[in-house]
């Protein structure tokens, strides 16, 4: 029998470790990580579980036509080219109609197929690409841009000869997800040569009993907390004078607003003591360099910019900027950045819908619009929607406030989802078309990491009539934007490889283009972003005070906003709810609603957990696997409790994105976080974020149990 | 050869692709393995402003003395000349004395009624390679080491 091994890369979650695939007879017997590789051959149980997805006999497998209601299950299997001549005929009909702002092209938190969402929604001349990244990632990216100029990564890799000092993770679980720039495998390793390592969380993480210094902040109040560690290092003249002055802008400015929040009312808000507080300033001002790994957890409030913001100014006032062991923004390799494969294509003139409020959804190179105000127009408005292509995306787990999600998604005339699966959202589309598997897909994988380029290389056939992601933006973009499309997925993988000089068949035997040298450290200091040296950013500077909010008029310099429930903000509420929910927190084998199909994955946490303190828990009277109750104003849902003694008492969390695959309904309401959240403003005022992480309920025991 | 499975519990963040990558490489197209390791979080607890949590992890210790090995009825369990653990599957009656017996709780029940105990991987060691565990441990906490290699010198954790 042939056997042979295929190095290709892992889509499981969008981090990008390599792997080995091993294929007898034209089916993938076994994967593992590719020991020569940046991820030194490493790997978590969803990349391992794959052999599970791609045979997985609830995968789609045809596209398909809805026959009876929406939601109902009546499918019609068609050929994909009456399945994309119909989405492609739709598309034309509402653009002559309505314009091409009336399509909304969605995603997920993307497989590194970002670019083709992109392409494809500025080809066809639509603004309003969907992403949940304004309370994943954008705000990051948009904090970084207006102030710095570029995104920056925490430096664990040692090429400038030095490790972090200062370690600190902040909202994030790195050791479980990979999927933000940083992995685990690198993290783990500078953790072992760092001198201090803070964790600021409100519940105790896998690494907590690692850390020096932990800081169980209050959820939600993280601002104040970095706010508070700025006036400790500025009032105690522990910031790096030298780089403050020659490369940072508002210092001063910034100075007086950190004097408002005083360690006495810092610990006031945040439920952190003056102690660790003024403790974690002064080592990450002072044991350098340092870096502060930011988690998503930081951009699902109401405040999210100006949060990252404060962390950012923590970053520039200690001088942690692009020395090695700091914070660095990463050189992409030979092809270029990926991404001007979707910029080369001029962009709408059109605001996305959303984003003549939140200004900075709007922001170039990547404007998208804002779900919630694309719902409430929907609900409330002109419907300006018409039409949505949503490609591996999950809107009815993914966004606030799930009912109301689909009563908007109920009110678009046409839907089209690719997935691999009949996931919820696609329960209630118009065509399903059935996506190829990583394993079953050649394409060019450029996420999060920036320093590299990796080959994502076909090892099998797709099972049944699947086809990869950039096959079905092309043949679709072929059918309406001919222009920007390619003959075929090879010529515009080529396209896209032609600034490293190598084609797709070189770069697949290659695998990886990655830059790991000393060239990614002190680049404001040469010509790399400005002649004279300096940052991308108006003043050249890192703008503490930041002149491009000031320019949309907001607060150009960060400030501290209680969360819209709480019990200050609300206190009324909180007599009915009275303890603080997140959603939040990481479990290491499921990724967002991804695998609760997968047999091999659900078998280690069948059910959905949420951690309860065993204090409240006895004042509630719920044991340790209890099924229990959580309420919010907008509904309830059941989880199974997990005692859990890491945290505040008056502290729950959730798991998100629960649904259940195997029941014929997948009920969705019966676990689904998103049935908790809120939908409603006040949003992040600059970016539009929702509110994931901190917000009231109250539990109670569900008497029946399963 | 003398090897044995070591675990940091420590450093381990219970992350759980040991245990799909155990069922990963003992598992079939016909059937799926158990998984031999387990992983167990222990707290947290609170104690002043530190944390206290470890990850336990059960696999089969490979007793000198293996109280799994005396209890077996069909002597299904055997030790092998280097010092390891074995089931002969043929054997094997799926009654699970040895889990009962296991201070540890380690050997797992197949789907075929047949115990799986882990076997360290001996054919990836004999090509050369790390157990699949070890090779996809994140955290670098698992590792191989000799019997002599113990003896000598407390098991530090594997260097990434």
């Amino acid at each position: 029998m042939s056997e042979r091994v295929v190095k290709s890369t892992c889509k499981s979650c969008h981090g990008g470790c390599r792997v080995l695939v091993k294929v007898k007879s034209g089916k993938v017997v076994h994967i593992e990580g590719d020991p020569n590789s940046l991820t030194l051959g490493t790997m978590c149980p969803k990349g391992l579980a794959s052999i599970k997805e791609v045979y997985n006999p609830s995968r789609l497998k045809y596209p398909l036509k809805r026959v009876g209601e929406r939601g109902e299950g009546k499918w019609k299997r068609i050929s994909w080219k009456e399945a994309l001549d119909t989405i492609a005929d739709k598309m034309k009909e509402y653009i002559k109609e309505y314009g091409p702002s009336s399509i909304l092209i969605g995603q997920g938190t993307g497989r590194g197929y970002n670019r083709y969402t992109f392409r494809f929604a500025r080809s066809i001349g639509t603004p309003n690409v969907l992403l949940p990244a304004h309370f994943c990632y954008a705000p990051r990216l948009a904090a970084f841009g207006i102030t710095v100029g570029g995104r920056l990564y925490c430096d664990y890799h040692g090429w400038g000869g030095e490790y972090p000092k200062t370690i600190i993770h902040w909202g994030k679980q790195l050791e479980y997800t990979n999927a933000d720039g940083e992995m685990a495998v690198w993290f783990l390793r500078a953790l072992e040569e760092a001198e201090h390592f803070i964790l600021v969380d409100p519940k105790a993480t896998p690494v907590a009993h690692r850390a020096d210094l932990w800081l169980p902040v209050r959820p939600g109040t993280d601002a104040a907390l970095a706010l508070g560690m700025l006036n400790v290092i500025i009032n105690g003249e522990m910031y790096d004078r030298d780089f403050v002055e020659k490369w940072t802008f508002g210092f001063e400015r910034l100075k007086e607003r950190v004097q408002e929040y005083d360690l006495d009312k810092v610990s006031r808000i945040t439920w952190v003591t003056r102690e660790k507080i003024r403790q974690a300033a002064e080592w990450f001002a002072t044991s350098k360099p340092g870096c502060i790994q930011i988690g998503q957890a930081l951009e699902a409030g109401n405040n999210s910019i100006q949060t990252l913001r404060a962390i950012i100014c923590l970053m520039a006032v200690t001088g942690n900027i692009e020395r090695p062991g700091s914070m660095v923004n990463w050189i992409p390799p030979a092809t270029g950045e990926m991404e001007e494969f979707a910029l080369e294509v001029p962009a709408p003139k059109e605001l996305p819908i959303g984003a003549d409020k939140y200004k900075l959804l709007g922001l170039p190179p990547f404007a998208m619009c804002h779900f919630e105000s694309v719902c409430d127009d929907l609900l409330n408005g002109d419907k300006k929607i018409k039409m949505m292509h949503l490609h591996g995306t999950n809107p009815l787990l993914a966004y606030a406030n799930s009912k109301e999600v689909l009563d908007a998604l109920l009110n678009v005339e046409f839907i089209s989802v690719v997935d691999l699966y009949m996931s919820p959202t696609a329960r209630y589309a118009d065509i399903v078309l059935p996506a190829a598997h990583w394993l079953e897909t050649d394409d060019i994988y450029d996420m999060h990491p920036r320093f590299f380029v990796s080959a994502i290389v076909k090892a099998v056939e797709p099972v049944g009539e699947a086809l990869p992601d950039n096959v079905i933006f092309n043949e679709l973009g072929k059918r309406i934007a001919p222009r920007y499309w390619f003959n075929n997925v090879y010529e515009m993988l080529n396209y896209q490889l032609r600034k490293a000089g190598i084609t797709w068949e070189e770069f697949k035997k290659i695998g990886v283009l990655a830059k790991t040298g000393k060239e990614h450290y002190y680049k404001y200091k040469t010509k790399y972003w400005r002649e004279e040296g300096g940052f991308p950013t108006p003043t050249g500077k890192i703008e503490l005070y930041s002149t491009i909010l000031e320019k949309f008029g907001y607060d150009p310099l960060p400030h501290y906003r209680e969360p819209n429930e709480s019990p200050y903000s609300t206190p009324d509420l909180y007599k009915e709810y009275p303890l603080i929910l997140s959603t939040g927190g990481r479990v290491p084998y499921y990724f967002h609603s991804q695998y609760r199909q997968n047999p091999w994955l659900r078998e280690l946490q069948p059910d959905p957990v949420a951690l309860v303190h065993p204090k409240t828990a006895e004042k509630y009277g719920i044991s340790d696997g209890d099924w229990i109750w959580i309420e919010t104003p907008r509904g309830k849902i059941r989880q199974k409790a997990r005692l859990f003694e890491g945290m505040d008492p008056r502290y729950v969390f959730v798991q998100a994105s629960w649904y259940y695959p195997e029941k014929p309904d997948l009920g969705i309401w019966e676990s689904n976080a998103n049935v908790l959240t809120s939908n409603k403003p006040p949003f992040d005022p600059c970016i539009g974020s929702t509110t994931f992480r901190a917000m009231l309920c109250k539990i109670y025991k569900s008497e029946g149990g399963e | 050869m003398n090897l044995l499975l070591v675990h940091d519990r420590n450093k381990c963040i219970g992350c759980y692709a040991c245990i799909i990558a155990c069922k990963l490489e003992h598992s079939s197209e016909e059937s799926d393995d158990p998984g031999r390791i387990r992983i167990v979080h222990v707290g947290p607890k609170i104690s002043g402003a530190k944390v206290q949590q470890h990850f336990k992890a059960i696999f089969c210790r490979h007793c000198l003395n293996a109280p799994c090995v005396k209890e077996c009825p069909t002597n299904a369990l055997k030790k092998t000349e280097d010092g390891r653990t074995v089931v002969d599957e043929e054997l094997c009656i799926g009654c699970r004395i040895c889990i009962e017996v296991c201070p540890f709780g380690a050997p797992q029940l197949g789907d075929d009624g047949k115990i799986r105990l882990c076997d360290i991987c001996m054919p990836r060691i004999e090509n050369g390679k790390l157990p699949a565990c070890v090779s996809a441990c994140v955290a670098r906490c698992l590792q191989v080491r000799t019997i002599d290699e113990l003896k000598t010198r407390r098991a530090k954790s594997r260097k990434f």
